[in-house]
Order: C-alpha cells, then sequence, then structure tokens
C-alpha cells in the first residue's frame, strides 16, 4: 500500500491536498484572489484575527499591493464573546497594516440576552424568521454559539445584515477543505444568493499545517492565544485547548483542530453551512 | 392571482420636491394633495442619480450606477447609454413580477425611455410619445457648417472664401428653414399660450381607453416638468443654450429669463397634477383605486442656478439638493398608512419595497440608515462639442470642472459631497447648513469611512481621514 495521504480521508470525511508544494498552493490562491479582485466591486475579506483569515488577509494585502489598489476593508463578526486578546490584537494588526475594519454584529439579538437567554418573542421580525429557518421551535435559546440557532443568528445573520448594509458583492472567507466534511466539497468562487454574493475561498487546498507554515515563513503577527496552546478560536466559551505547547509545535496530523468545539460534531458544519454560514 | 394589488409606478421626470406644497412649496396641485392624504410622504428620498437614464436602471435593478453599469462617465459623457441599457440583464424588478403573473404596461414620453430604446424590451407592452415641440433641424448641414466656423458670420465668410457656392447655398436654405420654422412656432405661441402639456394628456387618454389585464404593473413617465418649459427655451433650442450656460458659468441665461422659467415649471407642473388627478379619478371610478399600490416620484431634480451653487440650470453632473432630493410618495393598497422610519430613501430600495408589499409585508422597507448618490460629469459628450467646433476652446476650462466624478453621502442628518477625481469634499452640511469640518471631525470621519467603503475597487479619491 502507498503511504500516500488519500484525497478524501475515509473515515473523517475530510479532503485533504498532500501533494501541492505550499508555494502551489500559493499561487493558486493568488489567481483566485487576483481573479475575484478583477471582477466585483466591493470586496470584503472576513477576518477574526483567527489563523485562516490572517493568512487570507496577508494574501490579498499582497496581491493589492501588486495591482497598486487600496486594500479591501475587514469584516469582523462581533456574537459578544470574543476574547480580549482577539479585541486586541485585531485593533493592532488593521492599526499597524492601516486598513478598515467593518464590524458586522446581530445588535438586536445582543440587545436581547437576558440571564443567558436570548428570546425569540424579543427580537424583530428578521431574527424571528431567521431563528424558524434553521428549524428552531422553542422560545428562548442559550446565548451561546454552541447551538445552531445561536450561531446562525449571533454570526451568520450578522454577517448577513452586513452584506447587505454594505453592498457587499464579494467575501474572502478563509476556508479550508481539510477543516470538515462540510467543507470538503466547497468551490473557490462560490455564488450565494440570500443575500446575492460570492464567496472566495483562495485557501481552500492549504492545510493546518500549510497555514502555520506560510504564517511563520512570512512573519504573520500571531494572535498570541495560539502561543499559549489553542488550535482554533472563537468565542472564549467554546474555545478550549488540549495542549500546552504552541499550536504550530502540536501534532496537527492526527489530532483533531477543533476537540471540544460544537463545530467538531457531526452534522453541524453542514447544517451551517446550509443556512450561510462558512 | 386576483388578490395580487395592481401596481402604479409614476415618474414625474425632474421633479424636484420642493416646488410641492407636501414639501414646503406653493404650486397647486390639488389632485397630488388629494393621493398625498391617502398615502405616506417620504420626507427623505434621494435619487440615486443627477439624470434620467441610470436613475430609471436602479427603479428596477435595485442597484446604483456603478453596480448595474448604466451610466456616463468622464470619458465619454453618456454617449453609449442606450447601448448599456440594451445590454443591461441584471436584477430585474419587472421581470420578477412578470414571474408572478403579472402585466408589465410602460406608458413613457421620456426620450430615453422610448420603444427600441432597450427600456422596453422589460415590458409586455411599451408605448412612447414624442412630446417636445422641438423644431427640426437639418442636423448633417449644420454639422457640416461647424467645420467652417463656430457662428454664422465665420461660416458665411469661410464659405466664400473657399469659393463653396453649393455649400453656401446649402447653408443659406437650411438657416432660412429653421428661422421661418421658429417664426411660425412662435406666432403659434403668441396665439395660443405655450403649451405646458408635452404628452400627459396622451399617456392618460392611452391609459384609460385601454383594458389591460390583470395584475398590472404600470410605469408611467411624465416629462412635463422636464426643460424647455419657457418658449424662449424651446425658441432657442434649449440643449445649446443649457450647454453654454453651464459653461460660462451662468452667463447666457439672465435672472429675468430665469425667473420666468421657475414659473413656467410651476405652470407645467399644475398642467401635469391636472392630468394625474384624471388618471387618479379613472382609478377610482374603476374601483381600482383603494388595492392599488400607487408609487408617484422623480427620478431627479432640476439646478435653476440656485444661491452658491455653480449657476446652471439643468440636470447633471453635480449633487446638489435640488437635483437629488426627491419627492417620494406612496399609496399603499388599502390605503394602509405606515409611520416612516428614521433615515433616508434611497430610491434603490423601491424595487424591494414593491415586492414586499405585493406579498403583503406593509412596512417600511424603503428607509435605511445611509443613502448615496453619483455622477461621473455630464450626460452630454462635451469633448464632442469642441471637436466639432460648436464650442470656444475657451470654456475647456470649465467643461473639466462637469467631467468629474462625485458621490454623496447622507446619514444622520449630515450630508457629504466627494470629489473624486481631485480628491476634494464639494460639500459638508447640517442639514440645509455648512459646518465646519474640524468641529464636526468625527461625524466627517464617519462620513468618509462610509463613502471609502461605497466605493470599493473604483478608482475614485476619497480625502484622507487625516
Amino acid at each position: 500500500m502507498s503511504n500516500e495521504a488519500p484525497a478524501v480521508n475515509a473515515l473523517s470525511g475530510r479532503r485533504i491536498e498532500g501533494g501541492l508544494s505550499l508555494d502551489a498552493k500559493v499561487a493558486i490562491a493568488n489567481v483566485v484572489i487576483g481573479d475575484a479582485l478583477s471582477r466585483f466591486k466591493r470586496p470584503f475579506v472576513v477576518w477574526s484575527g483567527g489563523k485562516d483569515s490572517m493568512v487570507v488577509l496577508h494574501l490579498v494585502r499582497e496581491e493589492v499591493k501588486r495591482r497598486g489598489i487600496s486594500m479591501p476593508p475587514a469584516l469582523f463578526v462581533d456574537h459578544g464573546m470574543h476574547f480580549e486578546e482577539t479585541l486586541q490584537f485585531v485593533d493592532k494588526v488593521s492599526k499597524d497594516w492601516g486598513f478598515q475594519v467593518v464590524v458586522a454584529r446581530n445588535d438586536d439579538a445582543l440587545s436581547h440576552v437576558k440571564d443567558g437567554k436570548i428570546c425569540l418573542q424579543d427580537l424583530d421580525e428578521d431574527n424571528r424568521r431567521e431563528a424558524r429557518e434553521v428549524g428552531f421551535n422553542g422560545d428562548c435559546f442559550d446565548y451561546s454559539l454552541e447551538s445552531v440557532v445561536g450561531n446562525h443568528l449571533l454570526k451568520t445573520v450578522a454577517m448577513k445584515r452586513a452584506i447587505r448594509r454594505y453592498r457587499i458583492d464579494a467575501l474572502f472567507v478563509g476556508i479550508r477543505w481539510d477543516e470538515n466534511p462540510a467543507r470538503s466539497w466547497e468551490v473557490f468562487i462560490s455564488p450565494r444568493d440570500d443575500p446575492p454574493h460570492v464567496r472566495v475561498h483562495p485557501i481552500l487546498p492549504f492545510t493546518e499545517r500549510n497555514v502555520w507554515d506560510y504564517t511563520l515563513k512570512n512573519k504573520l503577527p500571531i494572535h498570541p492565544l495560539y502561543a499559549k496552546g489553542y488550535r482554533s478560536l472563537d468565542g472564549k466559551f467554546d474555545s478550549k485547548k488540549v495542549d500546552d505547547r504552541p499550536a504550530w509545535e502540536q501534532d496537527l496530523e492526527s489530532t483533531r483542530e477543533r476537540m471540544g468545539r460544537a463545530q467538531d460534531k457531526e452534522g453541524f458544519m453542514e447544517t451551517l453551512r446550509r443556512y450561510g454560514y462558512m | 392571482m386576483a388578490d395580487l394589488p395592481d401596481v402604479f409606478l409614476i415618474v414625474l421626470d425632474t421633479l424636484r420636491k420642493d416646488f410641492l406644497p407636501m414639501y414646503g412649496g406653493s404650486t397647486h396641485t390639488p389632485n397630488l394633495e388629494a393621493l398625498a392624504r391617502d398615502s405616506v410622504v417620504f420626507q427623505n428620498a434621494v435619487a440615486p442619480a443627477p439624470w434620467t437614464v441610470p436613475t430609471h436602471i436602479s427603479f428596477i435593478s435595485g442597484l446604483y450606477a456603478r453596480e448595474h453599469g448604466v451610466h456616463e462617465d468622464e470619458k465619454e459623457g453618456g454617449e453609449h447609454i442606450l447601448e448599456q441599457m440594451r445590454a443591461y440583464d441584471g436584477p430585474n424588478l419587472i421581470e420578477r413580477l412578470r414571474r408572478k403573473g403579472y402585466n408589465a404596461v410602460g406608458l413613457s414620453a421620456n426620450q430615453f425611455m422610448t420603444p427600441g430604446s432597450g427600456f422596453d424590451r422589460f415590458f409586455n407592452v411599451f408605448t412612447g410619445w414624442d412630446y417636445a415641440p422641438m423644431i427640426k433641424t437639418d442636423t448633417s448641414v449644420r454639422q457640416e457648417a461647424t467645420k467652417y466656423g463656430t457662428g454664422h458670420t465665420e461660416i458665411v465668410l469661410s464659405l466664400l472664401r473657399r469659393g463653396e457656392f453649393g455649400k453656401l447655398l446649402e447653408y443659406y436654405r437650411e438657416y432660412r428653414r429653421s428661422h421661418l420654422s421658429y417664426q411660425k412656432e412662435l406666432r403659434a405661441y403668441k396665439e395660443r399660450g405655450f403649451p405646458h402639456l408635452k404628452a400627459a394628456r396622451q399617456i392618460v387618454d392611452a391609459f384609460t381607453s385601454s383594458s389591460y389585464e390583470r395584475p398590472l404593473f404600470a410605469f408611467m413617465n411624465f416629462m412635463e416638468v422636464h426643460e424647455p418649459v419657457t418658449e424662449w427655451e424651446v425658441l432657442q433650442q434649449n440643449a445649446v443654450y443649457e450647454i453654454l450656460d453651464l459653461l460660462s458659468g451662468g452667463h447666457v441665461l439672465g435672472e429675468g429669463l430665469m425667473r420666468e422659467i421657475r414659473e413656467g415649471y410651476k405652470r407645467a407642473l399644475e398642467a401635469l397634477d391636472a392630468q394625474i388627478g384624471r388618471l387618479l379619478d379613472f382609478l377610482r371610478k374603476s374601483g381600482l383605486y383603494e388595492r392599488s399600490l400607487i408609487v408617484v416620484l422623480s427620478d431627479h431634480g432640476q439646478a435653476m442656478k440656485e444661491d452658491g451653487h455653480y449657476p446652471y440650470y439643468g440636470h447633471g453632473a453635480f449633487l446638489y439638493p435640488e437635483l437629488i432630493e426627491v419627492p417620494l410618495i406612496v399609496k399603499f393598497p388599502g390605503n394602509y398608512k405606515i409611520r416612516p422610519n428614521e433615515g433616508y430613501q434611497s430610491l434603490t430600495a423601491i424595487p424591494d419595497f414593491i415586492e414586499g408589499v405585493i406579498e403583503g409585508a406593509m412596512r417600511d422597507a424603503v428607509t435605511g440608515e445611509v443613502a448615496v448618490s453619483e455622477a461621473f460629469g455630464s450626460h452630454i459628450n462635451l469633448r464632442r462639442w469642441f471637436e466639432g467646433g460648436i464650442l470656444p476652446r475657451e470654456m475647456e476650462g470649465e467643461a473639466q470642472r462637469i467631467f468629474h466624478s462625485r458621490k454623496v453621502i447622507y446619514k444622520e442628518g449630515y450630508k457629504l459631497v466627494v470629489d473624486g477625481t481631485l480628491g476634494k469634499i464639494e460639500e459638508f452640511k447640517k442639514g440645509q447648513t455648512d459646518v465646519s469640518q474640524v468641529d464636526n471631525r468625527e461625524k466627517l470621519e464617519d462620513m468618509l469611512s462610509e463613502l471609502e467603503l461605497f466605493k470599493g475597487t473604483e478608482r475614485f479619491i476619497v480625502p484622507s481621514k487625516r
């Protein structure tokens, strides 16, 4: 038997591009980014301060420099549960690199958190409809990103509102094929219709290892929590670390990136994706 | 399908809101006022562009000019606008309504919205009227003559010197023919008065005498208040004088004439109001009024040499309030009333709004936090006029001022106009008053950021915040 990694891991369902060199993957990313920049009028980069979106931000920045155009703004989704370190990091990097950060927030949902819960009766019509659409039939749900309805309202709906408000036609997103089966069949430029826009995915073939190699090689700013052992960052209540070594020194190949996060649960990501998540 | 409301999108072309009593004006418009009593009168509507074509495509696409791509630009003016309109295949309200079973009917007196213009292809039936009591001139002879000089004397002398007697005779005949038709037209006005109606009567006649399949989507464009609104403009072939006036900093049209023009505009609006009255009466008598959605608006306003503004008469190029702050009167089905939200009504919201109401959502889907409008210079290609020798070269400097890319943003009571060709702030106002950029720094920075986000990848210089 060969020792090559299969294109799709039969057990995990994840797609792994194991043959291409990092340089080749970067070249692909540049083609994808260049195509989107030349065809769309109002591109934004979804940026959480995490390692993947940091790589996309850097690739976009390099491409706009080559083209002599201005840097697209970043879209930061504020679900109200970010680590203090994340907010500081986002602030510092955007100032150092000199680009505009637009915050996408579901203000209606965030202003109606009571005793750790959000109740539909308090929300606006659009939020109530969105909650029903993802199959939520209850009256209240926990203020958390760990449920489909929580993730959808606090992140996806916030993003959809920003897309409408700022008339965004293209969103650069740092998802990868190897993260999750739900992302394994994603394409480089993926048209969406609610609201109409495209998702641009330049680093689909990157593995988690590629992301760290690119980050270290190009000396990108690194969110401080990765050095403390976190592998995947989002809400402060659901991002857990399982190792104290810096993320890039951990055994990335045989342990799971989102261990301990709801996003690791089977089917969860697929449901989120269907309703407009990344 | 029977329960879908009929929809009327009525464009009162070139109507600025401040002439209407609902917006503080003093024109006698009893029929529009009666409609307004059954309607919601939106106070902060902003046209996405200061002239007809880009705005009309916004009405059906929900997009701004640079998004839908049908607009003039700094290089070409509006030369290719009809080609662009014919090529447009983006989001389309009328197409979606037709898929819902609507019968889309267009009736228009606008020279850009005619059968064959490209706009007509969205409709089941489209009828156009040539409104203008314009004197037809043999343009090929005139065009030819411009090669020899810019005025009659120069042309005649030049032709004599060259011994071009055939051409001279041709030119004389053309001159005499148009001169005689001017005289004839002038006598007609003296006898019957200036005709303030253009084609509104014919449009209303055509509509009221037809039997349409329902549900109906009716688009109407009335040109009454569009120039020319005085006999002087007609006789002097207003377009040329408009351009001359625009370029000469307003020296051509004197204050006396401007008073006449303002008066003519008012008379035209009154004449139009009477025809709108006939249309509404017809709807009432046929039992269609109550259940219909009637949207009355304008595609842009009209500059009439307002104090402190670039002194010209016409529209396009600039983003002054008289050019882009327009009326928006909405009569919901069942004469339902809503209270408008705080903010601005960008007319790019019209398609979503109409579709929402059809689906039964009686809410303010037209008001948003911000509204934008953009202009890319004049829709007339001035370069061609210079090259044709029609305009004196000395005016080219002024023409540069007109061929600029401009954008305006309205937000939280403030208005910011930027000339993106120079990267210069042209206007910063709170309400109608200029305010200090230093004292309102935070607000100004926020508005500049908004503009930066809006312009996206377009080459448009937003002044730096620091």
